[in-house]
């Protein structure tokens, strides 16, 4: 069933199209991936979706609701919630309340203390819940940013590079994250440029190259696509690893 | 419910504000002569004045370089009210510190279009707007000499004295319940944050107008408490001297507490009674006082605070 509709996005700063004419669905349960080179329009649709950013065409239909003109607070009450590029926080805040400012935009008193609980508990942050921001590291901030919109009980989850700056053992740990919140019911969208990672959790790829769809499939076939190699991924880009072969 | 927010306030910081409140609640029986007791009324007025400014800079991050606007505009509005329209002195502070938040509720607006310098410059220029009203109307008004022969407090100065502690003691608890709830995390949100509190569903915009206006009115209720008590206004009250002066009371006493900015308009107001004798180095001393401050200790100068404001895990 679907559950996202983007038609004909688009976004111009002055002289530049940002976004070009991009359309997609996402369906209710999948893990949908995006992809492209910097500059190629992956965040600016994140912005468009979510209100952050106006639209010069184009509408977004969520459910069966037209959204088009949403503003940024209103996203988190219909259901879609959304993490940032760079880890973001509230830095005079501890952990807890980071989370539970989340979490009091639908829920009050006690139920949100258990709301925000849970959230922690799922991205495995049980134990630094009186921590602030600026004592954690990079892989726990990464987590706080997905804990803090889960807290929202979003129906549709938009993770911008989740997986960036993380170790190997910080990306399968969060790859798990991830996959456990597809099996709890939360439809994904997530940017991403750890192809490695997202290939095997991800059901389809859209792949964009300035400001427009390339393609868009199930990763298998993206990731030996002539157009996304020659764009994106490089003449000595390995699909069996999903990495690029080493020089020579 | 404000009491049960109350409630959340850690023990040893409640046990400290029931120690300050007994201390001024006792003032008129260990203060040395009326004097003091007067500067002691001026204390807990401008400590709400400093709140006010503390609950719009402190807590939600929106600068304010302009606060006189309401403080002055409460005390004039006040006096008017009871002086042409014979309104009795209670309602007419009532009623002036409605309209000084009514005000801060329209100001609000233009306010969310800006930031950072361009806000200060903005909120800078708003009793200039006062200013030019009092002195364009000066037959209402009296230009530079101001307005007198309106009605005062009581005429006891201990009654007034009682008064003024009615006023900074429901301001503090107000200050703390707004702080303590789910509005208190919203707004330090706002201030930390503003962008990530959008994403999370917090209408930024409904929030700092919401303040605007509370502390808009709780400014301007201190400004008619002030004019009322004195018993004779001038613009001075909307100059820029006023509105430097609470942000010096509340980073003497600390930013984004509760009870650091009434510490701070304490330290302040005695001292400022002190230094009548050299007033004209007095703004100097002051200027100087807070560029020290910010450098070597921008939390306040105050070695303790009560921790009001951070919530545990739950």
């Amino acid at each position: 069933m679907e559950l996202l509709r983007v038609e004909n996005l688009t976004r111009r700063f002055g002289g530049l199209v940002a976004v070009d004419h991009v359309s997609f669905e996402v369906d209710t349960g999948e893990i949908v991936g995006i992809i492209g080179p910097n500059g190629a329009g992956k965040t600016t649709v994140f912005n468009l979706i979510t209100g952050a950013l106006s639209k010069d065409r184009g509408r977004v239909i969520f459910g069966h609701r037209e959204i088009t003109d949403i503003k940024p607070y209103q996203t988190s009450s219909i259901g879609i919630c959304r993490t940032f590029q760079m880890t973001s926080s509230f830095p005079e805040m501890t952990l807890f309340e980071n989370v539970k400012i989340a979490a009091i935009g639908k829920c009050r008193g006690q139920e949100a203390d258990r709301k925000t609980r849970e959230s922690i508990q799922l991205v495995g942050l049980d134990g630094s819940e009186d921590l602030r921001p600026g004592q954690l590291p990079h892989g726990y901030l990464k987590r706080l940013d997905i804990a803090r919109a889960l807290a929202t009980s979003p129906e549709l989850l938009l993770l911008d590079e989740p997986f960036s700056g993380l170790s190997i053992s910080e990306i399968r740990s969060l790859g798990e994250i991830v996959v456990n919140l597809k099996d709890s019911g939360i439809t994904l969208l997530l940017i991403e440029h750890v192809l490695r990672e997202l290939v095997p959790l991800a059901n389809r790829i859209i792949v964009l190259n300035f400001g427009r769809k390339l393609t868009e499939g199930p990763p298998q076939d993206v990731v030996r696509n002539e157009k996304v190699i020659e764009a994106y991924l490089g003449k000595r880009w390995d699909y069996a690893t999903c990495d690029s072969r080493p020089d020579g | 419910m404000p009491v049960a927010h109350l409630k959340e306030v850690p023990k040893d910081s409640r046990i400290q504000l029931l120690a300050i409140l007994t201390v001024l609640a006792a003032a008129p029986l260990w203060a040395p002569n009326l004097w003091f007791v007067r500067i002691l009324i001026i204390a807990n007025v401008f400590a709400v004045y400093a709140l006010s400014w503390n609950l719009l800079v402190g807590y939600t991050g929106q600068i304010s370089f302009g606060h006189a606007f309401f403080f002055g505009g409460g005390a004039y509005a006040s006096v008017v009210l009871n002086k042409y329209l014979g309104l009795p002195v209670p309602l007419a502070m009532t009623a002036s510190a409605l309209i000084c938040g009514l005000a801060g509720f329209l100001l609000g607006y233009p306010c969310l279009r800006v930031r950072g310098v361009y806000l200060a410059l903005m909120t800078w220029a708003f009793p200039l707007i006062l200013i030019g009203f009092v002195m364009y109307f000066g037959a209402i008004f009296g230009r530079e000499m101001g307005i007198s022969g309106y009605d005062g407090l009581s005429s006891s100065y201990v009654a007034n004295y009682y008064a003024s502690l009615v006023l900074i003691v429901s301001a503090v608890a107000l200050e703390i319940a707004i702080v303590q709830s789910r509005y208190g995390l919203i707004i330090r949100g706002i201030r930390d944050n503003e962008i990530l509190a959008e994403s999370v569903g917090v209408h930024v915009s409904k929030f700092k107008i919401m303040m605007f206006a509370l502390s808009g009115l709780i400014a301007g209720i201190s400004g008619a408490f002030y004019a009322h008590f004195l018993k004779s206004i001038t613009p001075e009250l909307l100059a820029v001297d006023m509105s430097i002066l609470v942000i010096i009371m509340v980073i003497v006493g600390g930013l984004g507490s509760a009870i650091g900015p009434v510490m701070g308009a304490f330290i302040v107001t005695f001292l400022n009674s002190y230094l009548l004798y050299i007033n004209e180095l007095r703004m100097m001393i002051y200027a100087l006082a807070l560029i020290v401050i910010l450098f070597l200790r921008p939390q306040g100068l105050l070695p303790w605070t009560p921790k009001i404001g951070a919530r545990r895990s739950g």
